[in-house]
């Protein structure tokens, strides 16, 4: 099978700051790195368990900055899943959520259930100074039609569940893609994934 | 957008007349108007034009039919719709930016020479004033120590409020309705909306270069580094002296803000040197010697910026779009500098003058000095002359002719041609060799006999 040996695509998004390289930083070394350089933009490659299955994942860690808009824009279009973060202790990253959502949905020209898209409440270690409700945020990723989860990056909580949720969606939605026309739709996405490559051999 | 960009799409405009629709129209914004046509080929005529300086926009509660916004003043109202609020955005931003540009407003959009002439005429200083009054609200202990400065955005919606305050020419009162974070996202935003980047981004392959010799060379890179500078337009080199020098200051107090030099200058260097190619490969490749010179900036910024430049004239400004008062305003300051300049030069006209006169001056004694040189040459040439005689006169006495060598006649000297040189035997003494016609006249003049060796 193809869907073995190629690469799934997950974008990390969402306002200065929230903890997105922490959460990458966190699945992928097991440890808490509480370093405070913003991301200008970083790719990691992994192997993910899913299901038995080991899969091959590519983690793109942008920047929160608007200042780096035009590069994560192009993110946004080459990315195919979407890890949507913002901070538990900071209401003004909750309410940037729609519109990164909106800018997903627009760049991908896909809408939920379709589009492998996920709400993140990170920070959920720090109680005493939460400023977004569970419920609301529940609420609200209902009402755009996508999956809401609460994570801690400093203690290690729903990180990896996290990711193989969308993990999870990307495999689910490519082998029911790659069923009718194999060859075609394989040889779209290797070259997208090509494209993404191209991009960061420039960038080291 | 600044005054030279146009801005050009599809909008939706509502008709006048008794039956009011929307209807689909090609629409240009250029110079100082609005222009809607039916098709976009450039070929039709427009249907209409609208001046836009002194036109207030409103933005109209969204609804099912799209975004609106109105252009209005006292006789007119236009309506438009847009599909996309980002649609909406994009014309709000290059129509505010020419209809409240002669208003003290319109700074999102122009270019900081732009609106630092503009704000001049109303008492405003070398740099935007969005600049200098942002920098001064940050520029407070409590604010500077603030985790995160300038990384964490502030509350989106107070900085969209912020923003269209200012556009409008309002002076919001940023104590009032700020914190640290809106504060600096507003100050980032309008870095971010200027139609060139500070750095204007015809240099941005020269800064990017500049590691390259940096790295070899810190001396040598520093000063290829203040030699690009100084090639910033005027008020954008005031603009981004200022903001290094307040960030060299907000990274010292990295301990507690966590904002250190590297930091900050990941934040600031994409929108400080943009690159306008749109080759985003070019931009990634880049990034990181970017954030190096940004860098070298902020921590240099007293060596690389030395002083704030001045405005060397106003000419390109807008005349056609300034109020009476302005103009008036503007004559004013000008004469007054022209009457300083003028002054100036008349003083320095008088002391040209004063050294003219030293210099003729000078010149006279030398040619007198040359004079007196002259004379005195001429006497020791007499003298010498003198001197010749008396020992022509002894040789010809004492010294018997065959002691005079063979030596071959000399070759021009009418002296010696005179003196009979047909045998060349005369020319042998050693007076006679040289040029001292008095002797040879005086003595043996009139006729040489071939044979005879000397008169006496």
């Amino acid at each position: 099978m193809t869907t073995n040996s190629s690469k799934y695509n997950i974008t990390v998004i969402g306002a200065p700051g929230v903890g997105k390289s922490a959460i990458t930083l966190r699945l992928l070394y097991q440890e808490f790195v509480d370093d405070y350089e913003p991301t200008k933009l970083d790719s990691y490659q992994t192997m993910m368990d899913y299901q038995g299955q080991d899969v091959d994942v590519q983690i793109t860690d942008t920047a929160g900055q608007e200042d780096y808009a035009s590069v994560r824009d192009t993110f946004l279009r080459s990315g195919e899943g979407f890890l949507c973060v913002f901070s538990l202790t900071d209401s003004d990253s909750y309410s940037h959520i729609e519109e990164l959502y909106n800018q997903v949905k627009l760049a991908k020209s896909m809408e939920p259930p379709q589009l492998p898209f996920l709400i993140v409440g990170n920070k959920s270690d720090l109680e005493s100074s939460r400023q977004t409700k569970t419920e609301d945020a529940q609420r609200f990723a209902e009402s755009l039609g996508v999956k809401y989860m609460e994570t801690s990056a400093k203690n290690n909580e729903n990180v990896t569940e996290a990711f193989q949720f969308l993990i999870g969606m990307l495999v689910e939605s490519r082998s029911a893609e790659t069923a009718p026309i194999e060859s075609n739709t394989g040889k779209k996405k290797k070259k997208k994934n090509g494209g993404i490559k191209r991009f960061l051999c420039g960038l080291a | 957008m600044s005054m030279a960009n146009i801005t050009t799409g599809w909008l939706k405009k509502e008709t006048h007349g008794a039956l009011r629709r929307y209807e689909r129209r090609w629409v240009v914004v250029s110079g100082n108007s609005l222009s809607y046509f039916k098709k976009d080929d450039n070929m039709s005529p427009s249907l209409g034009i609208i001046d836009l300086p002194g036109k207030k926009i409103i933005l109209c509660a969204d609804t099912d039919h799209g975004y609106k916004f109105e252009l209005t003043d006292k006789d007119n109202s236009y309506n438009f719709s847009c599909e996309t609020k980002t649609e909406r955005e994009k014309w709000v931003d290059a129509i505010s930016c020419i209809s409240y540009g002669p208003f003290g407003g319109g700074m999102f959009g122009s270019s900081i020479e732009v609106t630092v002439k503009r704000e001049k005429l109303h008492g405003g200083r070398n740099i935007p004033k969005i600049i200098s009054q942002c920098i001064g609200y940050l520029d407070r202990t409590s604010r500077l120590h603030e985790n995160g400065i300038f990384r964490l955005p502030g509350n989106e919606k107070t900085v969209k409020q912020l923003k269209m305050e200012f556009q409008e020419g309002m002076e919001p009162n940023l104590e009032a309705k700020g914190d640290t974070h809106t504060i600096g996202s507003l100050l980032k935003l309008y870095l971010r909306s200027l139609p060139d980047s500070v750095i204007p981004s015809s240099l941005y392959e020269d800064f990017v270069a500049i590691i390259l010799t940096y790295e070899l060379n810190q001396k040598e890179g520093l000063n290829e580094l203040r030699y690009l500078i100084n090639k910033i337009p005027c008020s954008a080199y005031n603009t981004l002296r200022r903001l290094c020098e307040f960030l060299y200051k907000v990274q010292t107090f990295s301990d507690l803000n966590r904002m250190d030099l590297n930091n900050l200058a990941i934040v600031f260097s994409p929108t400080i040197l943009k690159n306008n190619s749109g080759n985003l490969d070019l931009e990634m490749r880049d990034m990181q010697k970017l954030k190096r010179v940004t860098e070298i900036m902020i921590l240099n910024h007293e060596a690389l910026f030395p002083e704030d430049k001045e405005e060397e004239d106003q000419e390109d400004l807008d005349l056609e779009n300034i109020d009476p008062d302005e103009l008036k305003n503007l004559y004013t300051v000008k004469m007054i500098k022209y009457q300083v300049q003028a002054r100036e030069i008349l003083t320095k006209d008088k002391e040209i003058e004063k050294l003219r006169a030293q210099l003729a001056q000078s010149q006279n004694t030398i040619m007198e000095q040359e004079q007196t040189i002259l004379e005195q040459r001429n006497k020791i040439d007499q003298l010498e002359e003198n001197v010749q005689q008396l020992q022509s006169q002894e040789t010809c006495s004492g010294s018997s002719p065959t002691t005079t060598s063979p030596l071959p006649p000399p070759r021009s000297s009418k002296t010696v041609l005179q003196g009979g040189s047909k045998n060349g035997d005369l020319s042998n003494s050693p007076l006679v060799r040289r040029r001292t016609q008095p002797v040879t006249r005086t003595k043996p003049p009139v006729k040489p006999r071939p044979g005879t060796i000397c008169d006496p």
